[in-house]
């Protein structure tokens, strides 16, 4: 009798562990039954690894290009026998992944999420591609969340307005009046469906997009403390100590982001692990201050290196070295040699990358600060660069114009949102090349999705499958109507405009050779180099993989400001004024005529009639 | 005021406890010696009273007790028995008595063990974090996962029927404190001195607070100090001695312990085992247990004669223990939401211009409907049911007196609408004014002319 108590809440325990195992959604609330689980699943150590990367640029135009990059992997151990479901312990004792991102992404049932903070606007032209993967201006979040419950409406809703309290962002005016769900664009990164994978068909389990942007939101220091507490050596040690708000913002382009993502651990994916990548873009306008393009650690950030991150597995500086002619010696790097030197690319396009390794550099208990500077002997080279495709986009109307000016015919797809304040008129919708209009649009559009906007519930979306032509500048325009917004829809600095987000061109282009970083969307291949930096995972690529290798480059676009006819705010005002005046007029006059009685009075003078036309009669 | 409201809520086990002490005289011997079977129902306990040479008694883990009495004298077992009684539940209705005070005497400082213990919530999220000082300490890594399974799951187990609880740890590197703490030259240790306490929480730099948990979270905090500022101890001079747990306990919020490693002593230094966490984890669970407001019996009862009190294994709460922390609570929580419908009712009162929907007015009558029903369960002895009644009752009255649409509407003061119907009234009142002043002229002359 006194047992059966005891054995039916162990049944229990087993019954809901394994209900964990199977509906993993449910399973939220139910960790503290992870014990009883625990005794029966074996818990696997799956590897953590935090590695971190700076990765510096000179730009053709003299400015210098930073771009830290901190990634952390926690292991989930999701090979087919040893699956542990929900038990696992990912999502419930943290060590080098930040609880804060975990407990979102555990809530929230999300699967993948990018989140994208960027000030200034990348200058195609002048800069080449970024190394990170999204540069459109103000907040870009991105994410794709499990379905299995439909819940991923409430989910999305839950998530940005989490992630607007812990970045101390507006993010939670991404609501339903600004999300959309693009169904071409913006595909899966990582590779597996990593905790909340029921059952090995997983692949089929269903997932939602969620896409939304905030052009006008400012990104500063407050955004970035919260960014730099989620990294597992804060800004005391390690790269992250360059980190420093004062000379970061003052810069001509800034991005911050934080990506996470499912990643496979080895070449049959058979341990997954789950990727953090934080990563921050600057460009340094060097030459602003005293003309010279020299440029050196300190002098960039105003903070130096004193220690490595004791925690990292990999701590790596690299320098992208100036393209010169072989011989000449133009420039000088300190301290050299480096630990490392690699060229990539062929010919004309090779490019020398430098290598610091920062453990080597701090093995031997030293705390000399880490010195990095390259001076120029004399004046810098100019170098003539080719650029494959260049974006604009105008809207008297609307019109977006794509630039291809490779001499092959390229695939790319065009998204744009338009706020549901915008009415577009598909009808007008027209496609030139080259200037002339084209006749059958089924040659540049292969494929076209349109949501039509829903008043204070949707906006527009407007996606494209592209063929581009070589060598061709294709525009699409488009009219639209502006609406008339109630006058509390208008935000207090009404007459500023509405902002309108940029518009994503994601293209797979051919990789160039020499080009490292993040900045590819495909991640077939992250499993390489684990433990290597980027840079040799990319070496080991650019020798193995054939001519036709793509990256996925997503190209933003500015964005702009649209004036809507602006109501005169005091008007409620005036109207009851004038409303009162005309009633208080009547009323008095009213009030005169009843109290007062008028009599005929004979006229004496003529200023007595103007003095007392109207006197009363006692 | 809680007198006003016409629910009465008697406390009564304790008369009912009181009443039962004939039973134990009555019991028949066999029983005693068969099948020793606690009872399962909360509230009834079974008390063996035997012959001895002293006056003495014991309450097992389970609901039953022992009474030993010096001779078969019934004034003897009757005092006995009433004696152990007083002493097991006279501190609780004591305490309850005194919370109904606070209430009604409105103001009063509020019992010491009700500060130090959270609110009562269905569920609770602990969470466990080392923090360390920096990376000279060499720490990078500890078992606490294994360590909480070991030494914290029996006390989860027992308390799951009074509150549930989700558990997560984390790992914080280069954790600072926001201040250096004093370093005594003589023993060559640095010690924190028991003012400075309050501030060691660095709120700005360390990740303590969840993101998306809903659920009221104790936080529970190991502290390894940076290479320089260890051995790491509390005390409150130079001279003085130190903490002998070296750790403490923040009111509501959660505990902290400091451990200070000899590097020297352990095969891996980076790692922290389950033996290091052994002695930090029993501090825990004692301060869990005060968090949780679970009343120490032995400490607090008051006899002229021993009494033992068995515990459970890892400081899991007893039958004992927990039937107590569940009438206390559910009392609390009794008290709290008619405290919140009091103010409720006197806002209402008090702010005759504010807008009351019909729904808040569902959700008073509702919340007073829980508070009768956890009353009656209650003396039913139905305990878990008159927890979850008293909650569903806390919960309803604050979502009434919380609610968005009141407080909205206590913004909108009348000087608004005098300033809105400004230009009515004013060109309005120029020919009253003026029709006014004109009747007084006249009526002057009129007195005038008289006179």
């Amino acid at each position: 009798m006194r047992r059966f108590p005891d054995r039916i809440l162990l049944l229990s325990g087993a019954l809901l562990c394994f209900a964990t195992i199977s509906s993993p959604a449910a399973a939220t609330s139910s960790s503290q039954h992870a014990f009883a689980a625990r005794d029966t699943v074996p818990v696997l150590h799956a590897p953590e690894a935090f590695h971190e990367q700076l990765i510096l640029k000179p730009m053709n135009d003299g400015s210098v290009y930073s771009h830290f990059q901190f990634t952390t992997h926690v292991g989930t151990m999701m090979d087919e026998e040893h699956f542990d479901g929900a038990a696992s312990n990912i999502f419930t004792h943290y060590n080098l992944f930040p609880r804060s991102i975990g407990q979102i992404l555990h809530s929230f049932d999300v699967e993948e999420l990018h989140l994208t903070f960027t000030q200034g606007r990348w200058q195609y032209g002048d800069w080449g591609y970024p190394l990170a993967p999204s540069v459109g201006t103000g907040v870009e979040l991105s994410a794709w969340m499990n379905d299995h419950t439909y819940q991923a409406e409430a989910n999305w809703k839950g998530l940005t307005n989490t992630l607007s309290g812990l970045f101390c962002a507006s993010l939670n005016f991404i609501d339903d009046t600004i999300s959309i769900e693009p169904k071409m664009a913006f595909r899966h990164e990582g590779l597996y469906n990593v905790h909340a994978r029921a059952n090995t068909s997983s692949e089929n389990a269903p997932r939602k997009l969620r896409y939304g942007s905030l052009p006008h939101e400012n990104v500063c220091t407050e955004n970035l403390t919260p960014w730099i507490k989620l990294l597992p050596c804060k800004n005391k040690a390690g790269i992250a100590s360059l980190l420093k708000s004062h000379k970061l913002f003052d810069t001509r382009f800034y991005s911050m982001a934080v990506h996470v993502r499912p990643v496979c651990e080895d070449e049959l994916c058979r341990v997954k692990s789950l990727e953090l990548t934080q990563t921050i873009s600057t460009v340094f306008d060097v030459a602003r201050q005293d003309g010279s393009y020299d440029w050196s650690l300190s002098g960039l950030f105003e903070r130096e290196i004193t220690q490595a991150c004791p925690l990292a597995s990999t701590s790596n500086v690299i320098v992208h070295l100036p393209q010169t002619t072989p011989d000449s010696n133009q420039y000088q790097l300190g301290p050299y040699p480096p630990h490392k030197t690699y060229t990539t690319g062929a010919a004309d396009n090779a490019q020398e990358i430098a290598v610091y390794d920062l453990r080597k550099t701090y093995s031997n208990e030293s705390s000399t600060p880490f010195q990095l500077s390259l001076n120029w002997e004399n004046s810098r080279p100019k170098s003539a660069h080719r650029y494959f495709t260049g974006f604009g986009q105008e809207r008297g109307g609307l019109s977006i114009e794509v630039h291809n000016s490779d001499s092959q015919d390229r695939e790319a797809i065009l998204l744009d949102t338009l706020p549901w304040y915008l009415k577009l008129y598909l009808h007008t919708f027209s496609v030139e090349v080259n200037g002339k209009p084209l006749a059958n649009q089924k040659d540049v559009v292969k494929k076209m999705f349109y949501q039509q906007a829903v008043d204070r519930s949707r906006p527009a979306v407007l996606e494209l499958a592209l063929n581009l032509p070589a060598n061709s500048m294709v525009k699409f325009s488009i009219s639209f109507d502006k609406v008339f917004l109630k006058y509390t829809e208008h935000p207090p600095d009404a007459n500023r405009g509405f902002d309108v987000g940029y518009a994503v061109v994601t293209a797979p282009l051919p990789r160039q050779k020499g080009q490292i970083g993040y900045g590819g969307l495909d991640h077939s291949r992250v499993y390489q180099g684990r433990d290597a930096s980027l840079v040799e995972t990319r070496q080991v690529s650019s020798d193995t993989i054939a001519e036709d290798e793509r990256d996925m480059i997503r190209v933003y676009t500015e964005t702009l400001l649209v004036s809507l006819p602006t109501p005169d705010f005091s008007m409620p005002y005036n109207v009851i004024t004038l409303t009162c005046t005309v009633i208080a007029l009547f009323f008095g006059s009213m009030f005169n005529l009843l109290t007062r009685d008028f009599q005929e009075e004979e006229p004496t003078t003529a200023k007595d009639v103007k003095g007392k036309g109207k006197s009363k009669v006692e | 005021m809680p007198a006003d409201i016409p629910y009465h809520c008697q406390t009564s086990h304790l008369e009912g406890k009181l009443a039962k002490r004939e039973q134990p005289n009555t019991f028949s011997m066999d029983r005693y010696r068969g099948e020793d079977r606690p009872s399962n129902v909360p509230g009834t306990y079974d008390f063996y009273i035997s012959p001895g040479d002293a006056t003495r008694a014991s309450l097992r883990s389970q609901r039953q007790g022992h009474i030993q009495v010096q001779s078969w004298e019934e004034d003897d077992v009757v005092n006995a028995v009433v004696a152990t009684l007083e002493a097991i539940f006279g501190p609780e209705e004591r305490n309850v008595q005194q919370l109904i005070n606070v209430v009604s005497s409105r103001g009063a400082s509020k019992a010491k063990h009700q500060l130090k213990a959270v609110k009562y919530a269905p569920g609770y999220q602990l969470t466990f974090s080392l923090f360390s000082g920096d990376a000279s300490n060499g720490v990078r890594q500890w078992k606490m996962q294994e360590a909480i399974n070991v030494y914290l799951a029996p006390f989860i187990k027992s308390m799951s029927v009074v509150s549930k609880f989700t558990v997560e740890s984390q790992v914080q590197h280069y954790a600072s404190l926001t201040f250096k703490p004093q370093l005594d030259s003589d023993l060559n240790e640095h010690y924190l001195h028991p003012d400075t306490l309050p501030n060691f929480i660095n709120a700005a730099e360390w990740s303590l607070a969840s993101t998306v948990s809903s659920l009221p979270s104790l936080n529970f905090l190991v502290y390894v100090p940076k290479l320089s500022e260890s051995p790491l101890v509390i005390k409150s001079g130079p001279a003085a001695s130190h903490s002998s747990t070296n750790s403490f306990l923040i009111p509501r919020w959660g505990g902290i312990a400091i451990l200070n490693r000899n590097n020297d002593t352990f095969s891996s230094p980076e790692i922290i085992t389950i033996q290091e966490l052994e002695p930090v984890m029993s501090i825990f669970l004692m301060q869990l247990r005060d968090l949780m407001g679970l009343a120490d019996l032995s400490s607090t009862s008051v006899s002229s004669f021993p009494i033992t009190f068995h515990k459970s294994a890892n400081a899991a709460p007893t039958a004992w223990e927990l039937d107590n922390l569940l009438r206390r609570r559910a009392a609390e929580n009794v008290v709290d939401s008619l405290a919140t419908l009091t103010s409720l009712a006197r806002l209402v009162t008090d702010t005759p211009n504010m807008v009351v929907l019909d729904h808040i007015q569902k959700d008073v009558v509702d919340a007073l409907r829980d508070v009768e029903r956890s009353c009656r369960r209650l003396s039913e002895q139905g305990y878990i049911e008159a927890i979850e009644a008293s909650r569903d009752g806390l919960v309803k009255s604050e979502t009434a007196f919380f609610d968005p649409t009141m407080v909205s509407m206590l913004y909108f003061p009348d000087e608004h609408k005098y300033a809105i119907y400004m230009p009515l009234f004013v060109p309005i009142s120029v020919p009253l004014l003026m029709g006014l002043l004109r009747e007084a002229k006249k009526w002057k002359e009129a007195k005038k002319s008289a006179a």
